[in-house]
């Protein structure tokens, strides 16, 4: 079932092995406003659901090249549209729904929820 | 009865901003219909970033301010009015006493000329309503009137929602992002100066042929762009030129950049803290205008990722630095707001489709006039800064923002204010 899922993963293999938990990061355009509503929003839906082991990481755009290298992360989400070869090797989704509502937001928001649980899961 | 009231509203007042905007919000939150928990803790949280804030500015400003003064007397430096930077504007704003006039002046305009059909533009980015606090402080400034300055924060938002109408069609044609409208009164105001500037470059022979494509550019750039690294060399170079000795200087320069990397957070927790208010007010609005098509109205951010956008903003910040020592008239010291240049020039690149020779040139131009209001509007920042607590340790010491520079629309309307002021 585990091994199922995880196809779907880029990189997804390297990263679950790296590090303990599944690194989010979130990127706008100063890391100060948008991605604080993405954030605050995400991290409501995974108390909700009781989910535990991942770290979220606010970013700047311009530095993402950057970061991705430096953090290593899962899943990376941007408020703007960005060039697809920066997130290529990452989970990527557009977090411009968390900002304008709708059912794309509760989709992304089930997605990440069920790649943490399978990744704590596979852990234990 | 009234005479009750307004000794309750003066001494709720009279709590200070700490506490005044904190309960504000938990008000607000209830009457959208946010569960009591939740909006206790956004107000409690208001309250701790605002607190952050402060000590984070603090230490920039006790820092930076000597040196620069210093550097000043030194050498005759005429740049003597410290950028602060945007995060600083936003605080100040929300924690002034317009906050509640403007922001439910907006929000009810805004929903009015939803139902009137006078605009398309559902406006759910509230932490942006700052704008136009800051306009109706510059107006108080000028005026002592409250209900003037009330009002031109009501007819910014007007302004703003018009403009978002306008350029719209824009989002859609360059970003390819269907019924989005940016209502981010700082760049969406200065959109008719960049069509009007590309209009003009259309019409000059071999100029308007030139297309410069940005790849590889950005990487290049972008140690430079960041806030940590660059308030690091900054720092340095403001110790060399203010006669530090070695250890001092490096102080300096460590003491900037911690300060440069610690206010962002802060203020991002000051985001944090307005984000489920946010939410919920969009629920609340989108609820009652969920019929017929509109553009759902959000912050400047979600265009930021384009790659013309990003390296032309890059490209303009060694720009504006030399503009800065260069221009007559500018006494703005470029420092925190760098970082956010790219911001400034969205609509130059969407009107120039992409092409960063266009996009340079342009904000060239744009950067001086932001250079002069942000200049202009120094006393007025400094005195709005110092009504809720953020004192300068050197005396007389003048503070602004490039993203106030950006307000060319409260600049227009301050300035015929004074005109109509200086002739009745």
């Amino acid at each position: 079932m585990f091994n199922k899922a995880r196809k779907d993963v880029p990189n997804g293999e390297k990263a679950a092995y790296n590090a303990g938990k599944v690194k989010i990061i979130i990127a706008c355009g100063t890391s100060v406003a948008t991605s604080a509503i993405v954030e605050t929003l995400l991290r409501e839906k995974l108390k909700d659901n009781k989910v535990r082991g991942f770290e979220i990481y606010r970013k700047r755009i311009y530095d993402l090249p950057m970061e991705i290298k430096q953090i290593n992360p899962d899943i990376v989400m941007t408020t703007s549209p960005v060039d697809p070869a920066i997130v290529k090797d990452v989970v990527y989704y557009p977090a411009m729904c968390f900002l304008t509502g709708g059912a794309d937001r509760d989709r992304i928001i089930s997605e990440i929820i069920q790649y943490i649980k399978e990744r704590t899961e596979k852990k234990e | 009865m009234s005479a009750v009231l307004t000794q309750v509203v003066k001494a709720w007042m009279d709590l200070g901003v700490v506490l005044v905007v904190p309960v504000f919000i938990f008000i607000l939150g209830i009457f959208f219909k946010m569960k009591p928990g939740r909006a206790f803790r956004s107000a409690v949280l208001f309250a701790v970033s605002f607190t952050g804030v402060y000590l984070a500015l603090n230490l920039l400003l006790d820092n930076i301010g000597p040196a620069a003064q210093a550097a000043v007397t030194r050498f005759g430096f005429k740049l003597e009015i410290l950028d602060v930077g945007w995060p600083v504007l936003a605080s100040i704003t929300f924690g002034s006493r317009f906050f509640v006039i403007v922001f439910l002046g907006g929000l009810i305009a805004n929903m009015v000329m939803l139902k009137m059909r006078w605009t398309k533009t559902l406006d759910v980015d509230f932490q942006n309503y700052y704008h136009w606090i800051f306009g109706a402080a510059a107006v108080y400034f000028v005026t002592h009137n409250f209900l003037l300055a009330g009002l031109t924060g009501i007819l910014l938002a007007v302004i703003t929602f018009k403009l978002a109408d306008w350029t719209a069609p824009l989002v859609e044609d360059y970003w390819h992002i269907e019924g989005i409208s940016i209502p981010h009164l700082s760049t969406v105001g200065w959109a008719p100066v960049y069509y009007a500037l590309n209009w003009v470059i259309d019409r000059i022979p071999v100029i308007r042929d030139i297309d410069i494509n940005p790849e590889g550019v950005e990487e290049k750039l972008g140690v430079f762009g960041e806030p940590m690294i660059f308030s690091l060399i900054i720092g340095g170079a403001l110790g060399i030129f203010a006669g530090y000795d070695f250890s001092a200087t490096l102080n300096l320069a460590i003491n900037t950049a911690a300060a440069m990397t610690i206010l962002p957070k802060m203020v991002g927790m000051l985001m944090e803290s307005m984000a489920p208010l946010s939410e919920a007010a969009r629920e609340y609005m989108q609820d009652r205008f969920s019929d017929g098509k509109f553009y759902i109205g959000l912050d400047v951010a979600v265009l930021i990722g384009d790659p013309s956008v990003i390296t032309t903003g890059l490209l303009l910040i060694p720009i504006t630095i030399i503009l800065a020592v260069i221009l007559p008239g500018n006494k703005t010291l470029p420092f925190s707001d760098l970082g956010a240049l790219p911001v400034y020039i969205v609509w130059a690149l969407a009107m120039s489709h992409g092409n960063i020779f266009r996009g340079v040139l342009m904000g060239t131009v744009c950067m001086a006039g932001v250079l002069l209001i942000a200049t202009y509007f120094a006393p007025i920042f400094t005195d709005l800064a110092n009504t809720v607590g953020f004192v300068s340790p050197v005396p007389g010491q003048a503070i602004t923002c490039l993203e106030g520079g950006q307000q060319i629309v409260s600049y227009v309307i301050v300035q015929i204010i004074s005109l109509l002021k200086s002739i009745f």
